[in-house]
Order: structure tokens, then sequence, then C-alpha cells
């Protein structure tokens, strides 16, 4: 067992509870999703798994994590701290007092690996949504996590990047990489998901495979593929 | 009111290249009309074109009819937010207009059904309600128009099934032109599709023609409704909506 959350509970200073009682183990190389209506927790519970949560919440419980898991935020653009998207990459590299040469063969590495090497002397406010995303998840990538935290990675993009975010994350399983990823739309990441965590409020409602909660999925109001939506409301497909 | 821009252009100060190039169509009164195209295509530029929150750099826009109010409302609500209570917001655009912003600000708040939610500050609520204030606070100026950036972005099911709702409720008396990425919503909700591409018109039509066509979908970055292409998979009709065809899978086909 890799990752371990053992009775996380997360509240306000005034005592209003954002997560409750919460237990989740994550095996290595699995794709968990962590599913719910905004405002369920989801996002919480993957910043407490990255330990960064915000200064004026109290936690109580435990995260165990062997290593610090890479985190992909749903706004990435904020996630790029300097001009130029070279020096964006290095960031965290040099952070971890990594050699100046080894650097450059990372960067060269993983800008090929991921198609942005076009990219690299570009000025990071002037990206587009779609090559930001890119960049971003590169710079996630480049310091070579067990463990990626991607919180409601398809969102910002279209339906393009959308595809290329979905291939980036089937990549990733191949390389068996543990993912964690929050998202309240399971249309797109349905078949690709090992298991998926229900939130509601605060709390684990249920957690299975995808298939094995469809109804309640649905009943909740997450968005599946049409089909699966139509089983649902009890269309038989088999017929 | 009819909206008509003639060959506008857009750019940034700072820089060259144009966001909106010599761009012309024709806006009808009560329609829905869904903008769609890629990240960067000119969606929310062309929104704010015609909200008259940007100035064309070129060309210009006319409007055809006596009233001349249009509302916008941004992507991210919490942008357009800056009062303490969603009250308060509902009520500020009817009391900029001198006009009767108690009433207006009610009638707004039970149309899109968020009473309950009136003594509530708009920045600590969900972002399906946000999204929802953001709506009433531009319909309480009883506008026209209405220009709709992302209205369904980050939404779940339930709440895009409101926000569609509204949007049928509101179509009755308001031109409503909307952006967003969602080809399913566009399917089921606008009467009209007009396609960006690198600031320029790629093409426009009925929901139904443009999305089922494989070509403008690649072009664009278009999903293919999962209406159509079910109903290709399936061989019938592509249906106008989930429940119909809910209704015309559990018949038998």
């Amino acid at each position: 067992m890799k990752i371990d959350v053992k009775s996380l509970t997360i509240q306000k200073k005034n005592g209003t509870k954002l997560l409750e009682d919460v237990n989740l183990k994550i095996d290595d190389g699995e794709t968990v999703v962590l599913c719910g209506e905004p405002g369920s927790g989801k996002t919480l519970l993957s910043k407490a798994i990255k330990d960064i949560l915000p200064k004026n919440l109290e936690k109580q419980g435990k995260v165990k994590i062997p290593n610090s898991p890479g985190y992909l935020f749903q706004t990435p653009r904020k996630q790029m701290l300097r001009r130029k998207v070279i020096d964006d990459l290095a960031f965290e590299l040099e952070n971890r007092k990594i050699e100046p040469k080894k650097i450059e063969e990372r960067i060269e590495k993983y800008t090929d690996e991921y198609g942005i090497k076009n990219l690299l002397h570009r000025e990071t406010e002037e990206l587009s949504s779609g090559e930001t995303a890119m960049v971003v998840l590169t710079q996630v990538l480049i310091s070579e996590p067990d463990t990626i935290i991607l919180d409601e990675p398809l969102t910002q993009l279209d339906y393009e990047n959308q595809k290329i975010m979905i291939q980036q994350i089937k990549k990733l399983q191949e390389k068996g990489k543990t993912l964690i990823i929050t998202e309240h739309n399971m249309e797109d990441l349905f078949s690709i998901t090992d298991r998926i965590v229900l939130l509601k409020n605060g709390r684990i409602k249920s957690r299975g495979t995808p298939n094995s909660l469809i109804k309640e999925l649905y009943s909740e109001g997450v968005k599946l593929p049409i089909k699966k939506e139509m089983e649902a409301e009890g269309v038989n497909f088999e017929n | 009111m009819k909206i008509k821009t003639d060959k506008i252009s857009f750019s940034h100060p700072e820089n060259e290249r144009k966001i909106i190039s010599n761009l012309s169509l024709t806006i009808n009164k009560e329609s829905a009309i869904a903008i769609m195209g890629k990240n960067g295509s000119g969606k929310t530029t062309l929104l704010k074109l015609l909200a008259g929150i940007l100035k064309p750099k070129q060309g210009e826009i006319k409007f055809e009819g006596d009233k001349k109010l249009i509302g916008f409302s941004p992507e991210n609500p919490k942008d357009g937010f800056f009062k303490d209570t969603v009250s308060e917001e509902v009520e500020f655009y009817p009391k900029n207009l001198e006009k009767d912003h108690v009433k207006r600000s009610e009638s707004a708040l039970r149309k899109i059904g968020i009473e309950k939610l009136k003594d509530r500050s708009p920045y600590e609520l969900s972002i399906g309600e946000m999204k929802k204030v953001s709506i009433a606070s531009i319909i309480s100026g009883e506008p026209d128009t209405i220009c709709l950036d992302e209205p369904i972005r980050s939404l779940h099911r339930k709440s895009e099934q409101e926000i569609g709702e509204i949007l049928e409720d509101l179509k009755e008396n308001t031109t409503i032109v909307f952006s967003t990425h969602n080809t399913d919503f566009a399917y089921e909700h606008a009467d009209r599709i007009i396609v960006l591409k690198n600031g320029e018109i790629l093409t426009k039509g009925k929901p139904k023609r443009i999305l089922s066509d494989k070509k403008i979908c690649k072009e664009a970055g278009l999903k293919t409704p999962a209406l159509i292409k079910l109903s290709k998979e399936i061989g019938i009709e592509a249906p106008e909506n989930f429940d119909e065809a809910v209704n015309i899978l559990s018949q038998g086909v």
C-alpha cells in the first residue's frame, strides 16, 4: 500500500468540517479518480495528500506517502513562476540542487517527449491555454515523481487538448505511475480509471470500479459516457 | 434588437496579432447563439466586443431596434462580483439604470431559482450557484441581449442541466449569445452555432448540420455530440435531446 490516508478530518478554524473521517488507500500504479460535485472536498483531499493545505485550516488524522507527489493545478497558469518556459521548467530541478548539465539534459528529454521544444524560449504569459497545460504538465513530470495528482486536468482545455491530455494520462499509466485525478465529469475518464472514490459533503460516499458505480454516479449528477447514462436510465444496449 | 458586426477586427495594444479579424455577422432577436472553436480562437473577445466591453479596432457594431441593453457574464463569475450579498449583487444593475431595483432583483432571483441564496456572500457559493448569481445579476437589468462566457464550464451534470433550463426560459424574450466547448450543450440549447477559427468565422449554421460534419468538427477542435455519435452507431435519426433519445431507445429501435 503506497498511499494511506487515515481518519483525515479537515476543518475551518470555526469548526466547519470540510473533510470528515476520510480513509483511503491507494496502490502503486493505480489510477484513482476523486469524484464529486464542486465543494465535495475532492480538491481539498488531493491537496492534503500533497501536503499543501491552506494555512487557515486545521488537520486531524494522517496521510502517509513515500515521496512528495507531482501536482498539476486546476489553473495551470498559476503554476508558472518564471518568464521564460525554459527557466520555468528548470525551477524545480534547481531547487533540488541538480547540476546544470543534468538539468539541461532533462529539459531536452522531456520537452522532446511532450512535444514542446518549440516553446522553450517563449514567454510563459504568451502561451495559449493548451500550450500552458502542456508546459505545466512537463514541469510537473520533469522531477520524475512516482505519484502525480491532476486537479481537474481537462476542465480548462478544448477538445483537441483534452485528447492530448488523455493520451498523456495513458502514457503515465503505461509507465506505472500512480495517478490521483480530481474530476466531476467522468465522461472521458470512465474507461481509463481503475477506481472511483465518490465524495459528498466532505465524506467518502462510496468507492469501486467505474462500472460498479454507474447508477450512483448518475444519480449524484456525475456526467458519464452517454451509453452509461442511458444504462442508468434503464436502456439496455445488449439487445 | 438585432446586432450586426461589420468587418470588425480587434488586437491588443502591445500585440500585432489580430484576435478578431474582419468579422461580419448578424445576430437576430430572441435566439440562442453558441460561439464555438478552439482555445484562443477569439470566442471571449467576440463576446466582449458584442457586449461593448471592448471596442473594435476596425469596423463597427450596429444595433437595430429601440432597446440597446446588453449584459455580460464572465467565465469566472467571481470576476464580476463586488458586493457582499447576492441580493446587492443582483440589485446593482437595475439600481444603476434607476429602475425599481427591489422588484427587478426579486424577479431575477425567482426566475433563476436562487431566492434562498439572497443573503449569502456570492464568494462563498459553489461554482454552479455563482454562475446562476452571475446570470441573475445581468438579467435584473432586463437587457434584451445577454452574452455568457462559458456558462457551464466547471459544472457537473446537474448544474449543467439547470443552466440549460434557465437558458431555455430566457430564450423566449432575450437574445442569448454564449461561448462553450461543450458540443452536447450547444446541440441541445443553441438555435445557431458560429464557429471561430483564428478570429474569423469558419462556418455557421444549425447545430445538427455543424456538429454532424466531421470535417468541421475536426478543423474547429469540436467533439461530435454524444447523441449524434450514438444515433449514427445504431442507425437512427439524431434525437433533439437526451430524454427523447432515452424514450426512443427504451421502446426499442
